[in-house]
């Protein structure tokens, strides 16, 4: 029964509301009405195959949908991202105004009443700032995402009329439940996976910052970005091809499994190279001073590093192994 | 000419009638479906249980889990609402049908 359980489990992910589990409780009992009961493998996907792609199946659920910028399937994903985007804003601000305790002239921290108020005040303006920011920026993407989507479908319309008039066959909706994947919405995660690394290295560089070791040095200077220009193209290659075969095969195969381990390893590597090496890519006409605290930033970043890498690695299999 | 396309788009406004009356007695959707092919009325599933639900949401159709053929079914019935629109949409159809039958004599 992989194949109900894989293909009841991405229609489900496509459904919105609270009526999902009734919906879907529903389906396979409906599914399981039209397989007798010695029905092999091949019986339950020729019902799965008439009954129509995932997506669809789920879309001729959620109606009303007429008119709206960010059509219902998307909008818990748009809601989602702004609260994960707030979370991160929150975060950002606040590790950005802790220089308001630093004395940098004694190297110590100082806790009196203006420090805490422009330190709240700080916090606060920043957090609104960057949430009604994250709100134009999002809503922005999703239009394109929802547009995108709706031209897709005009021009699968347009390529093949002679498969629409009656089969309903389009590109779209040419899919197979050996290998179950939504292009849909596998958008959507790109976007917020990207939102996240943006973010998440922003509180990165946030943190060298505010300890006197200028982002910009490091970022505009030739001489620095050339000591790890190597570093930065082979992830960049590497990126690529997970992302490249994620969209275009799926995520639910070994290779996958495969191509995340060796991303992860590289990325905890390449993070443990640096903070063994980092004294390497020191210049001395760029680092105006260095404290201790740069190694605990090192530390910290390495540590989320190895978490974020394990929990990644660790789903993929687990995903692999459930399907399977 | 696409007479499909004629064909269903008709179908559409009177699949709701022929639907309620089917469920004057409660049915689970495949009974209702097998029900409706056999009257000649083939509903797509991906039409027929959305419809079920929404039809569940407006108040004309209640439901219930029970179990048939040892598993568990939905079942859906009209309620009184579901009835009085029913009875409704009958007179509507026999007038407009008298209507029609006038206009193709």
């Amino acid at each position: 029964m992989k194949y109900l359980d894989r293909y009841l489990e991405d229609v489900k992910y496509h459904l919105y509301g609270k009526d999902k589990n009734d919906i879907i409780k529903e389906l396979k009992s409906d599914i399981l009405n039209r397989l007798d009961d010695n029905h092999n493998e091949e019986d339950l996907i020729k019902v799965l195959e008439d009954l129509g792609a995932p997506w669809e199946v789920a879309s001729s659920y959620n109606f009303d949908n007429e008119g709206l910028t960010i059509t219902k399937e998307n909008f818990n994903n748009y809601i989602k991202l702004l609260k994960l985007l707030f979370i991160i804003g929150l975060i950002t601000s606040s590790v950005a105004a802790l220089d308001n305790f630093v004395d940098y002239s004694r190297f110590s921290l100082s806790f009196d009443f203006a420090s805490v108020l422009t330190f709240i005040l700080e916090m606060f303006f920043n957090t609104f700032n960057f949430t009604v920011t994250s709100i134009g920026i999002l809503t922005i993407i999703f239009y394109f995402i929802e547009k995108y989507d709706k031209q897709a479908k005009e021009y699968n319309k347009y390529i093949f009329p002679f498969l629409n008039s009656s089969t309903k066959v389009t590109k779209e909706n040419k899919w197979s439940i050996k290998n179950l994947k939504s292009k849909r919405y596998n958008l959507v995660d790109y976007v917020a996976e990207s939102l996240c690394i943006i973010f998440f290295t922003g509180i990165f560089l946030v943190f060298l910052d505010r300890q006197i070791w200028p982002v910009e040095y490091q970022f505009f200077h030739i001489e620095y970005l050339n000591l790890f220009i190597g570093l930065v193209i082979l992830s960049i290659i590497i990126e690529l091809v997970v992302y490249s075969y994620r969209f275009f095969i799926g995520e639910n195969t070994l290779i996958y499994v495969v191509l995340n381990f060796i991303r992860n390893c590289y990325g905890i590597w390449a993070s443990a190279y640096i903070i063994l090496y980092k004294e390497m890519f020191y210049l001395p006409e760029v680092v105006i001073e260095t404290s201790t605290l740069n190694n605990n930033v090192f530390y910290l970043v390495f540590l989320i590093n190895v978490i974020i890498a394990i929990s990644s690695i660790s789903m993929s299999i687990y995903r692999y192994i459930k399907l399977k | 000419m696409d007479l499909d396309k004629h064909i269903i788009a008709q179908r559409r406004g009177s699949i709701m009638v022929v639907v309620l009356s089917f469920l004057q007695t409660p049915k689970y959707g495949y009974e209702l479906a097998k029900l409706l092919e056999d009257s000649g009325y083939v509903v797509d599933t991906n039409t027929l249980y959305p419809m079920l639900r929404r039809l569940e949401k407006e108040k004309i159709l209640s439901s219930e889990w029970n179990e048939s053929n040892n598993r568990t079914q939905k079942y859906y019935v009209l309620t009184k609402e579901g009835f009085e629109l029913w009875e409704f949409l009958c007179n509507e159809w026999k007038r407009t049908n008298n209507i029609i039958e006038g206009l193709i004599k």
